[in-house]
């Protein structure tokens, strides 16, 4: 347990937190104290100048000296003044001096409204303009149809190159020049390489990188609706926030989570949620003539489906537990298969197995591990945010040589100095490269099969590299995939370790959002499921490549998206895609994370497994009534699966009272669909939501995921509530005599860059990543 | 290639020796250069030339063969640079920043050149000369010819 | 009078070589200390003789290298640095010692190196100094030849120019091949330096001290002041001075004996308005302050700085505003960029003053530039760089008051 540290600010006392700067305790305790350059996942470096604060030696001082907030250890006792005029008269020089170039562009700024710049000004009282010379300018770049480059906007706080380089390890972008002409971007203009480059958008406190196809569909932050949600692009699941208006998807955000994807998204996800709004939704359900149907007839044509006796259900592990569920129950346990390759089944089961046996690490525990082990193919590929934790962790300051120097964790540019490059432990074993390679200690080739040896002789000999790194760690993370032998392999390891008392970790790699969601549910692979005279029901999958089609019967689909599988079906039944409707996941981690309706539009499709449930009471499969909330469904699914037991725990409490899902400020509700009748719709109602569809609702600083505050309207307004989550993990109780899954066949999937849904962004396909 | 020192032994910290070795050679690091030095420092492009664009003396585009700072400091300016300025653009036709035509001199402004007894003075190539004037300038050029 | 530092320097540009160096009483030091003194004891003889950093801060010598831990409890790489950067205007005291007398900084290395335990040392000259550099790397080539240097490992390092590579941690990421960007202390070098190691870093002047402190003691080194404080100490004049150049004077010596005696006065037809004391970044002092001693403690209360000792003299026919507007002019263009009101606060002050130069100035720019040292004043800004420029800026805005209002009212400059 942390203890609290007292210290006096302006004559009043605030308990703070030992490790944090002045700045940070400052910011969370609600001490208004502006700043730019300091971020919490990225530290101090005191460039800004901005935190100016008085610190005053002792009860005698009444001189006392200006210091930066963020440069500055919190001690016992300290003396602070924040609203001393020296400080005040200092904090608004920095801003005036910083807004002498800047182009106060507000009114066509995409940031204006949740700009950390303005927010700050007005923080700092500063009102006026004084400078009254040429403002220097620069020539923005393209950098690629994913951020946009207002390099004008910049007031020089570094933040951006301190993400791509440092945090990142991203090569392509930096800073240029020196004095007043310092230049943020890239040698040349072309597209960001970083896979995580989006989060310059979020990292910079003004409007110098802003999300190019938001920009092209934008609306003001106060003007859209906002709602929590999962992101769906692959199994670490990292929490976003979607914002829409007017039905139309705008934009997707981070949604701080300090145990998962804390402030950074990668851009499948952040851009790949673009999907929604791409070329390729499919929107209304339609036979293989193109003739539309209504929700009626699609759930008629289910039900007589289900009725025949032959239909097999393929299940998707990028479909919702609750879809999952529900095609399973009409189709019969034993008909139903999962839309994946043998080879995938064996994985996502290998994982569940694991994940049962060994403790499963969280992407937090991930980025602060001590030692790292890799095997099989590149996480930043299958999984991109873990590969960033992984960065994190190869990079990070070596406490104890922290604590020999007397240098706090969070001076950064300090502890980066005293690292002098030095590397934590982390190997890379497998048959292909991965961006992690240049970050290891030992990055080793090696062949499918030779990996899976030389992990079981990492879990059975005392001694040798990499068992000594492993060995001598505290946290130590294994991280494997690929293959269900590696993930068999690699979760012995653990054991292995656990056995002897170490706090080690397993992670499986998987890629798809509800892999183990789906894995839990048992199915088998759908190889040979197309039976002759079978009448398939894909659940929004494209499992062309996991079952041959052409002996079955016929082919229905359930989809949001056409894809090759949907273009050849018989039928296509149009269902909600996870922004459209409620579900839930389980991460790689196994963890339960449910999401919300986030779109709402005028003709929404219902979810997949409230079509299933109305076609399978019509063909008097279920009986009248069941069903009637998404929690009924999840009791009757835990009921089967014991594993899946705590996701009830991850759905709001009802009754509790809801935060608003409108933002205070939304204008022009009642003239937006006044072309269409200018009655004005009711609220759309949202009963199993934590969050309200109006401005009104219980205030709940914190839980809103526009994320405002008082005088912060941006989204550095997170940044102030960095603590600790309420998520509900599966596999927390371990059962200890599990017996491990014996080990299966070789063969070895590298993944690619993107999935199914990503795909079809247009931003993605612009990037040429689908 | 260079002669001389091994910087891809030193990696990324010889980055500036080794910029400094190959301008000498080439007068300018083109952006070809760049590339060069990188591969040599085993550093990314990127990387390098944020370190490239710091520095006051590495120069990012071409110059003359001759180039000539002329300090453009405190005492210096009080001593008369800028009539060492103008005399340099009525032989020359070059103000700060630019080079002549047939590429022999580039003009540029460099701070105090540690020489403050002798002001105003210039560097032309690797010679320091001191307590200049307009005629002293027309004798330079006149000599380097 | 006693010359200790230039005593070999004839002045002409011609290094003193090894053997002059030798006959001298060169290397001595070397021969008495390596292998016979522990280290700690020549750290304690630099501390007792005073010696005070030549650099511009005044930093007691002695006090920077006992924070350095001892080898015994850091083991590893650890560095001394010669800080031959020499850019601030007003100053040339470091490349006259490097071009006369280049093996007396080597001894100097030599012994520091071997009082703060480092087994490798960097010379980090200004890339503009070709004359002094190739001194630098003769007198190496032959005090190797001579088995002078021991184990140690002396590199010359050539800048390439920025003034902020004189700030001692700006010059170690320069040193790394990084942007010249200052570090925040703590740490101090002492503790995480160059590559994270602990290094020294020292004026040039402060390091050719060292030998003859070594070889006379601290008492004598004490002694050689006139004031309270040690040794001698190069003073430069520039300006309107009938002998411009480098002086080694007592420490103490009064501004008007270094101007006056030493420097011949002023030209036939200028006087003396005000002088900076210590280079760019030190405050003006006025005619009436001539008889301070320039000393750390003499110019600190006369309201201005030591700072490198050379004096740079306004004379009555130079416009104050103009003078002035170089000194910012060079500031904002020398400012490395990292930190906020340096990069975009010097800048703003640099157009005001070139406006009133030019007679755009408005009276409401005077408000403005008051503002200014309050807020780029020391603790406001990253590093020295900023509240250096604000010396000037400072005293000059009072000191010549009438100046500035007329160059706004008359909307033009009197010295055009
Ligand atoms: C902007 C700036 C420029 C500096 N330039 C120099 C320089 O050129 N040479 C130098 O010796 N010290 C310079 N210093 C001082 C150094 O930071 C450092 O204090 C000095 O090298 C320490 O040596 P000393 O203790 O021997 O004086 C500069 C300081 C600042 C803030
Ligand atoms: S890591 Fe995966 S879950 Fe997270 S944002 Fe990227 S694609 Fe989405
Ligand atoms: S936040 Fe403290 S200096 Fe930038």
């Amino acid at each position: 347990m942390r203890m609290g540290i007292e210290i006096l600010v302006d004559g009043t006392a605030v308990t703070l937190r030992p490790d944090d700067n002045l700045l940070a305790g400052c910011v969370k305790a609600g001490i208004d104290v502006p700043y730019f350059c300091w971020h919490p996942a990225m530290g101090s470096v005191g460039a800004c100048r901005q935190c100016a604060v008085k610190l005053f030696a002792g009860p005698a001082d009444t001189v006392g000296k200006i210091v930066m907030a963020c440069m500055t250890p919190v001690t016992a006792g300290m003396r602070v003044g924040v609203a001393e005029a020296e400080a005040i008269a200092a904090r608004e020089g920095v801003v005036e001096f910083v807004l002498a170039n800047h182009p106060h562009d507000c009114p066509v700024c995409e940031v204006g409204g949740e700009c950390h710049l303005q927010d700050m000004t007005a923080m700092t009282g500063h009102v006026s303009r004084r400078p009254r010379f040429e403002k220097r300018t620069h020539r923005s770049q393209d950098l690629g149809p994913f951020v946009k480059h207002e390099m004008n906007r910049c007031i020089g706080c570094y933040r951006c190159v301190r993400f791509y380089q440092d945090v990142c390890g991203g090569t392509d972008f930096g800073v240029f020049g020196s004095a007043k002409n310092v230049f943020f971007g890239r040698a040349q203009d072309g597209a960001l390489e970083s896979p995580f480059a989006g989060n310059l958008v979020e990292v910079c406190p003004t409007g110098v990188f802003v999300d190019k196809p938001f920009s092209a569909n934008f609306r003001r932050k106060w003007d859209m609706r906002s709602t929590p949600s999962v992101c769906p692009h692959c199994a670490v699941g990292c929490n976003i926030s979607i914002q829409e208006r007017d039905g139309v998807f705008r934009r997707a955000v981070n949604r701080f989570n300090a145990s998962l994807n804390e402030y950074f998204l990668c851009d499948r996800g952040r851009f790949g949620v673009g999907f929604l709004q791409g070329p390729s939704r499919l929107r209304v359900s339609r036979d293989r003539y193109g003739k539309v149907f209504a929700r009626h007839a699609a759930v008629a044509h289910l039900a007589k489906i289900f009725a025949s006796g032959k239909a097999v259900g393929v299940g998707s592990a990028r479909a919702s537990l609750e879809s999952n569920f529900a095609l399973r129950r009409l189709a019969g346990a034993a008909r139903f298969y999962a839309g994946l390759t043998a080879h995938e089944v064996g994985v996502a089961q290998a994982a569940l197995a694991a994940m049962r046996r060994v403790s499963t690490a969280t992407l937090a525990q991930v980025a602060r591990a001590d030692a790292i082990l890799i095997l099989g193919p590149d996480p930043q590929v299958v999984a991109p945010r873990l590969g960033l934790a992984l960065r994190q962790a190869a990079t990070r300051p070596n406490d104890a040589l922290l604590a020999a120097r007397e240098i706090p964790a969070w001076h950064d540019a300090a502890a980066r100095t005293a690292m002098a490059g030095q590397k934590n432990p982390v190997f890379v074993v497998g048959p292909a490269p991965t961006a992690l390679d240049a970050l290891a200690r030992l990055a080793v080739r090696m062949t499918a099969e030779d990996t899976v040896a030389y992990a079981l002789e990492v879990a059975h000999s005392p001694a040798g590299e990499v068992t000594d790194a492993l060995l001598t760690a505290k946290t130590p993370v294994v991280v494997a995939g690929g293959s269900a032998a590696l993930i068999v392999a690699g979760a012995k390891i653990v054991a292995a370790l656990e056995a002897r008392g170490i706090k080690a970790r397993f992670v499986p790699l998987l890629a798809a959002a509800n892999s183990i969601g789906l894995a839990c549910m048992g199915a088998e692979s759908a190889g040979s499921c197309a039976t002759a005279g079978a009448q398939m029901v894909a659940l929004e999958n494209d499992f062309f490549g996991a079952a041959g089609l052409a002996a079955a019967a016929s082919v229905t689909v359930l989809d949001h998206i056409e894809t090759a599988t949907a273009q050849a079906a018989d039928f296509c039944v149009a269902v909600g895609s996870f922004a459209d409707t409620d579900g839930m996941f389980v991460n790689l981690e196994g963890r339960a994370q449910p999401f919300y309706k986030a779109i709402f539009g005028e003709n929404d499709a219902p979810a997949a497994w409230e079509i299933l449930r109305d076609a399978g009471i019509l063909a008097g499969i279920l009986p009248p009534g069941t069903w009637p909330t998404r929690a009924a469904l999840l009791a009757d699914m835990t009921q089967e699966f014991s594993d899946l037991a705590p996701c009830l725990r991850a759905l709001p409490a009802p009754g509790e009272p809801k935060p608003p899902g409108l933002p205070h400020r939304f204008s022009g509700r009642t003239a937006s669909r006044a072309h269409v009748d200018v009655r004005e719709a009711g609220p759309p109602m949202r009963a199993e939501s934590p969050f309200g569809t109006t401005m009104e609702g219980a205030a709940q600083h914190g839980a809103e995921p526009l994320v405002w505050a008082p005088g912060w309207n941006s989204g550095q307004a997170v940044l102030r509530m960095a603590e600790a989550d309420k998520d509900i993990f599966l596999f927390q109780d371990k059962i200890p005599d599990a017996l491990m899954m014996p080990e299966p066949p070789w063969s070895y999937d590298a993944g690619s860059g993107v999935e199914e849904m990503s795909a079809h962004s247009p931003a993605i396909i612009a990037r040429g990543w689908a | 290639m260079l002669t001389g020192e091994d910087f891809s032994a030193r990696g990324p910290a010889a980055a500036i020796d080794c910029l400094r070795a190959l301008q000498k050679e080439r007068g300018y690091i083109s952006d070809e250069t760049l590339a060069e030095a990188a591969a040599i420092l085993q550093m990314p492009v990127a990387v390098l030339d944020e370190v490239a664009t710091f520095y006051n003396l590495i120069f990012r585009e071409p110059v003359g063969k001759n180039v000539i700072l002329l300090c453009d400091s405190a005492v210096c300016w009080m001593l008369g640079r800028e009539a060492l300025q103008s005399r340099i653009f009525e032989r020359l036709g070059i103000a700060p920043g630019e080079t002549t035509a047939d590429g022999q001199y580039t003009l540029l402004p460099v701070v105090c050149l540690g020489a403050c007894d002798r002001a105003p003075v210039l560097l032309v190539g690797e010679t320091l000369h001191g307590h200049l004037d307009a005629a002293g300038v027309n004798k330079l050029l006149d000599g380097a010819a | 009078m006693q010359l200790v530092l230039t005593k070999n320097i004839d002045g002409g540009g011609k290094r003193v070589d090894f053997a002059a160096y030798a006959r001298s009483g060169g290397y001595e030091a070397v021969r008495k200390v390596v292998g016979k003194l522990a280290p700690a004891d020549v750290v304690q003889v630099v501390a007792d003789s005073g010696l005070a950093g030549c650099g511009g801060g005044g930093f007691p010598t002695g006090r920077k290298w006992q924070a350095m831990p001892s080898r015994a409890a850091r083991p590893g790489p650890r560095y001394f640095i010669v800080n031959a950067d020499e850019m601030e205007p007003g100053t040339f005291k470091d490349r006259y010692l490097m071009e006369g007398d280049p093996h007396q900084l080597l001894e100097g290395i030599v012994l520091a190196a071997y009082a703060v335990e480092a087994d490798e040392a960097y010379i980090f000259v200004r890339g503009e100094y070709f004359q002094a550099i190739a001194a630098l790397e003769a007198a190496i080539a032959e005090a190797q030849a001579a088995g002078v240097l021991g184990g140690l490992t002396i590199h010359v390092h050539a800048g390439v120019g920025r003034y902020i590579c004189g700030e001692e941690t700006a010059l170690l990421n320069s040193l790394e091949g990084k942007r010249a960007i200052p570090r925040a202390k703590p740490p101090l070098p002492q503790v995480s330096g160059l590559f994270g190691c602990p290094t020294i870093v020292n004026n040039v002047e402060t390091v050719c001290n060292v030998p003859h402190i070594v070889r006379h003691g601290a008492e004598w080194f004490r002694g050689l002041g006139v004031g309270d404080e040690a040794g001698t100490k190069i003073f430069g004049v520039s300006g309107r001075v009938n002998r411009p150049g480098v002086y080694e004077l007592p420490m103490g010596t009064s501004l008007r004996v270094l101007i006056e005696e030493f420097a011949g006065g002023m030209r036939d037809g200028f006087q003396l308005r005000a002088v900076l004391p210590g280079g760019a970044s030190t405050g003006f002092l006025g005619v009436e302050k001539l008889d301070t001693p320039m000393s750390v403690a003499g110019m600190a209360a006369a309201g201005s700085r030591l700072g490198t000792g050379n004096v740079m003299v306004l004379d009555d026919k130079t416009c104050p505003v103009g003078f002035i507007r170089n000194l910012q002019h060079f500031f904002a263009q020398e400012s490395c960029g990292w930190c906020a009101p340096c990069r975009d606060g010097l800048p703003w002050v640099d157009q005001i003053l070139a406006a009133m130069e030019t007679g755009q100035g408005r009276q409401s720019d005077l408000a403005v530039l008051a503002d200014m040292p309050g807020r780029m004043g020391p603790g406001k800004t990253f590093c020295g760089l900023a509240p250096g420029a604000m010396a000037s800026l400072e005293t000059g805005l009072k000191m010549f008051a009438q100046d500035f209002t007329r160059h706004v009212q008359e909307r033009v400059c009197a010295w055009a």
